[in-house]
């Protein structure tokens, strides 16, 4: 490898663009008590590949072989740019991993080094006079010293730098503080299951961090967004539970979950009873083992709304389903005794 | 005084009523774990509505993409990344490549330094 590093360019270039100029920080001696993430190489990749080689390493570190080649076939080239933070995000998702471009903090760094996961941090590396003539650079973090404050970044030269997050706070400043973080799927199902325990232990606090968590990285999940809005409604704060449930319906109108527990909602807070009929009505419609659910709210909302027959209607055809939980029976029953006792309005 | 005692009777009926429709075992349908297979397509529709759209539009325009290549990445966003991204513009960005102006910057440096060596 004869070519010229970046670093060295931008030094030599200097006086000439009377620019700034930020350089790969020297490294400072770890402590004993650094980690690094396992298995991870050093690697070298020529200064044009920084998004395909820092994406492939981090791919690596998460047990996924993707060559650079690979990587750069899908990570088109903004000419004369280099590779759009954007589209890192993207390839990483194609590839069937949860990510997300967040603004990184050395907390959120320092959070996923601990749980062994290298993330992407893009540096601004030449602030020139003039637009669209800046320089940008993705290094990759591997490792962590909190007691000496450091990091260890890859610049793709080969080399490890253990470096506080000061010496390249310029050039990451001026990048937004782009942080490209990777889970594969079974660690973001691991802690979408811890925060379902929290949940169930009435931890909710905890647990909506984790379901929060959860849609960083995998923002479609209609799941983790139908769970934020139970712990918001069980914990009272119906405006938050209201606009989860219907980001889950944005994701996918016809989730029954998420219909259901939005006209529940509705009915508990006992307006907008027609739009919490609709929504019940919506949920009770195709088979599935939690129709009866669907449709006992659905006979609760049509009694509130002091619709009877129709709520007598909707408990009868519930308590016909072949399978129903005992919970379940007896709450269909009591409904229906409802209805047969309530006169209609 | 009787608007006013109507007033207040109507949601307490109300709140009564409902209250004898919903017992108290009934809950909302439990938190669940994901579908294998959470993802979601990419839905050119739907771009135009999220929040945050237009500033990302701008920002990747601003780099060179044309319309359509444009369009191609925002619908693959969700509302989450294209709010994030809206809020922070700055990480709309591309790295990895060396402009074709440091090289000729090099050359002249390289240039007049052998230039300063010769004389």
């Amino acid at each position: 490898m004869s070519r010229f590093r970046p670093a060295a360019l931008l030094v030599l270039a200097l006086p000439a663009a009377s620019a700034c100029v930020s350089l790969a920080p020297r490294s400072r001696a770890p402590s004993p008590q650094a980690s690094v993430v396992p298995g991870i190489p050093l690697m070298t990749f020529a200064e044009d590949r920084c998004g395909a080689g820092s994406l492939a390493l981090v791919l690596s570190a998460r047990g996924a072989s993707h060559p650079v080649e690979e990587l750069e076939a899908v990570l088109p080239e903004v000419e004369g740019r280099g590779v759009l933070s954007v589209d890192m995000l993207l390839a990483a998702r194609s590839r069937g991993f949860d990510a997300a471009l967040l603004t990184g903090t050395p907390r959120s760094l320092q959070r996923e080094l601990a749980a062994a996961r290298p993330a992407i941090l893009m540096l601004r590396l030449l602030d020139a006079p003039g637009e669209r003539r800046d320089i940008y650079h993705y290094v990759v973090a591997d490792g962590a010293d909190p007691s000496r404050g450091l990091f260890r970044l890859q610049y793709g030269d080969g080399k490890a730098r253990w470096a506080r997050l000061a010496s390249i706070e310029d050039g990451w400043k001026a990048a937004g503080h782009a942080l490209l973080v990777v889970r594969t799927r079974e660690e973001t199902d691991a802690v979408l299951a811890r925060a379902m325990t929290l949940e169930s232990e009435r931890r909710f606090d905890e647990a909506e961090a984790l379901y929060r968590e959860v849609l960083e990285v995998r923002p479609y999940s209609v799941r983790a967004w139908v769970d934020v809005g139970n712990v918001a409604a069980q914990r009272g704060r119906r405006a938050d539970a209201e606009a989860a449930y219907r980001r889950a319906l944005g994701v996918d109108a016809d989730d029954r979950d998420a219909l259901n527990n939005l006209a529940w909602l509705l009915l508990e807070g006992g307006a907008r009873l027609e739009e919490a009929e609709s929504l019940a009505l919506r949920a009770a419609a195709p088979p599935g083992p939690d129709r009866p659910r669907a449709q006992d709210t659905l006979g609760r909302i049509q009694l509130a709304r002091g619709r009877c027959d129709d709520a007598a209607r909707t408990f009868r055809e519930a308590l016909e389903a072949e399978a129903l939980a005992d919970g379940t029976r007896a709450q269909l029953q009591e409904g229906a005794a409802q209805a047969a006792a309530c006169p209609q309005r | 005084m009787m608007k006013r005692s109507h007033r207040l009777v109507l949601p307490l009926a109300l709140a009564l009523g409902l209250g004898a429709s919903l017992p108290a075992s009934a809950e909302r349908i439990a938190s669940k774990p994901d579908a294998p297979s959470a993802a979601r397509a990419s839905d050119l529709a739907r771009v135009a509505d999220a929040a945050g759209t237009g500033e990302v539009r701008l920002a990747l325009g601003a780099l060179g993409l044309t319309p359509s290549e444009v369009d191609a990445r925002l619908a693959q966003l969700s509302d989450e990344d294209l709010s994030r991204l809206a809020g922070n513009l700055d990480q709309v960005q591309a790295a990895g490549a060396v402009p074709q102006y440091i090289w000729i910057l090099l050359a002249i440096f390289l240039a007049v330094s052998i230039i300063i060596m010769i004389v």
